[in-house]
């Protein structure tokens, strides 16, 4: 798991980074690695079904519905770079 | 990879009955098989993944990308595409009901890469991806696909 969904959506972040002027690492996980890198990362962009699953932790989740909605992303993803910016 | 060989149009099908998402799944499965590409567990494979996954594999309205692991019983890395006659539900409250299949099969994560790729371009595209809903025959979804 993770070849198809989780490029797709690395795919789009890249994207979405690229348009805010963001540099960061993108790194795909499948639902069983998923919490330990959860854990280490600034932020998470997953599902709302997956999100789930990684539980309660600390790090920032974004939840996508509909991975074609780049500016969707784009305006989900821009808050929370911001917050991380000023820590 | 480009899409036109991952994808080939005897690889791509429209008017699909499938009764629910397994059918749906199963009939893209087939696809990949009969012209082989992947072992018949591969389709066990996808179904699995499914049902573990169902809701997640529906990434945009009305599209699934149903796919499994590569030592799942994928031969060489190749997609198949089903349009169906009547949507089916997937369980993803905000992306269901599901009319098009992209199904995957890669042997590394990297190899999907360019298909995906241009995969996502149509379907962001409204007018591209609004013909791949409306379309009626292969011809249809090739002229879209391999543009």
């Amino acid at each position: 798991m993770g070849v198809g969904t989780s490029m797709l959506l690395k795919m789009q972040i890249e994207k979405a980074l690229k348009v805010l002027d963001v540099k960061a690492a993108v790194d795909l996980a499948d639902i069983s690695t998923a919490k330990g890198l959860a854990l280490t990362a600034d932020l998470v962009v997953t599902s709302n079904e997956l999100a789930e699953r990684i539980g309660n932790i600390k790090t920032p989740i974004i939840t996508v519905a509909n991975f074609m909605d780049l500016d969707g992303l784009i305006e989900g993803l821009r808050p929370v770079l911001e917050n991380l910016n000023k820590n | 990879m480009k899409l036109e060989e991952m994808l080939p149009k005897e690889r791509i099908a429209i008017s699909v009955q499938a009764e629910d998402w397994e059918a749906a799944v199963r009939a893209v499965g087939k696809l990949m098989f009969d012209t082989g590409v992947v072992e018949a567990r591969y389709i066990d494979g996808m179904v699995n993944t499914t049902k573990e996954l169902g809701p997640y594999i529906v990434i945009a309205p009305g599209v699934a990308i149903p796919h499994s692991r590569p030592e799942d019983g994928v031969i060489s890395p190749c997609m198949a595409f089903v349009k169906l006659a009547s949507p089916v539900e997937f369980g993803n409250k905000e992306n269901d009901p599901v009319h098009l299949l992209f199904a995957l099969g890669a042997l590394d994560h990297e190899q999907h890469v360019d298909a995906l790729r241009q995969i996502a371009e149509v379907l962001m595209d409204e007018k591209k991806s609004k013909k791949l809903f409306e379309a009626g025959s292969i011809q249809d979804i090739t002229g879209v696909l391999y543009s």
